[in-house]
């Protein structure tokens, strides 16, 4: 008698478990696909980091050619700019030449939509005794921020 | 009443409520997974493009190091299974040539880069040695 009824009350208590078990799936679920949408968005952000650091980068390369160009067509003289690069973007070059022996030239790109910077130095000697002068660049490196 | 005789397992109404709840509730998340899912190609693809256009973007620095007059026209415009690449030069001076490279997916399987397509945009300036 005392078996039948421990096993009435046992079938009693048992009685709501599908919900604990829909639950605890659903719980399980759901803490699965946030940590994949968050892992999804943190690599969207550093592919947008490392897209906009790649063209900074370029950016600066294209500030020491305008540079080296200004060099060899004017000749060494301290001199700074700006220029929005590439035209009609709202990315842009600072170039910074310093007279001297070597000279020295300064170029920091800026992908302006992630306020991302690269910066480029290289060191020169001029040569020639008009326009156009020869550039022979002796040191290049990636200035650290 | 016999033991034997009694109902084990769950009742109908609770496999429906059970149906229902999990219908409601995992729906959704099979969508967001599947967004997760998608951004995580759009990452590859950009990621790849990426690459792809540096190496495009050096090759066009080492050709007009080697011929100032080089013309792009003969090289391939696929670079790798469907990634497309565009490339421009721009005399932006006498001795200064614009050089744009445009990477992308091409996901109609046109063999044509569009502007939708279109990941990375990489543009830099050569100059002509003296």
């Amino acid at each position: 008698m005392n078996t039948l009824k421990s096993k009435y009350i046992a079938s009693q208590k048992s009685k709501g478990f599908i919900l604990v078990i829909i639950m605890l799936v659903l719980l399980t679920n759901a803490v699965l696909v946030m940590g994949l949408i968050s892992l999804a968005q943190t690599e969207l952000q550093l592919v947008a980091n490392r897209t906009a650091a790649v063209k900074a980068e370029y950016i600066a390369e294209a500030g020491l050619a305008a540079a080296i160009d200004s060099l060899q067509q004017n000749g060494a003289s301290t001199i700074n700019w700006q220029t929005t690069f590439p035209p009609s973007s709202s990315d842009n070059y600072e170039v910074t030449i310093t007279t001297g022996t070597p000279v020295v030239v300064v170029s920091t790109g800026t992908q302006t939509g992630m306020g991302i910077s690269h910066k480029l130095e290289i060191e020169c000697a001029i040569s020639g005794s008009s326009s156009p002068y020869t550039v022979v660049v002796s040191q290049w490196r990636q200035v650290m921020p | 009443m016999s033991l034997k005789n009694k109902p084990r397992g769950f009742t109908l109404i609770e496999v429906l409520g059970a149906i229902i709840i999990l219908g409601t509730v995992i729906v959704p998340l099979i969508i967001y997974m599947g967004d997760a899912l998608k951004s995580n190609l759009d990452v590859e693809r950009r990621v790849r493009s990426t690459l792809l256009a540096e190496g495009e973007v050096e090759k066009i620095n080492t050709a007009l190091y080697n011929s100032y007059t080089t013309s792009f026209t003969n090289w391939p415009l696929v670079l790798s299974d469907n990634y497309l690449v565009s490339r421009t030069l721009i005399d932006q001076t006498a001795n200064l040539k614009r050089i744009v490279v445009a990477v992308g997916y091409d996901t109609n399987l046109d063999n044509t880069l569009a502007s939708n397509e279109i990941l990375i945009t990489l543009t830099t300036l050569y100059v002509k040695r003296t």
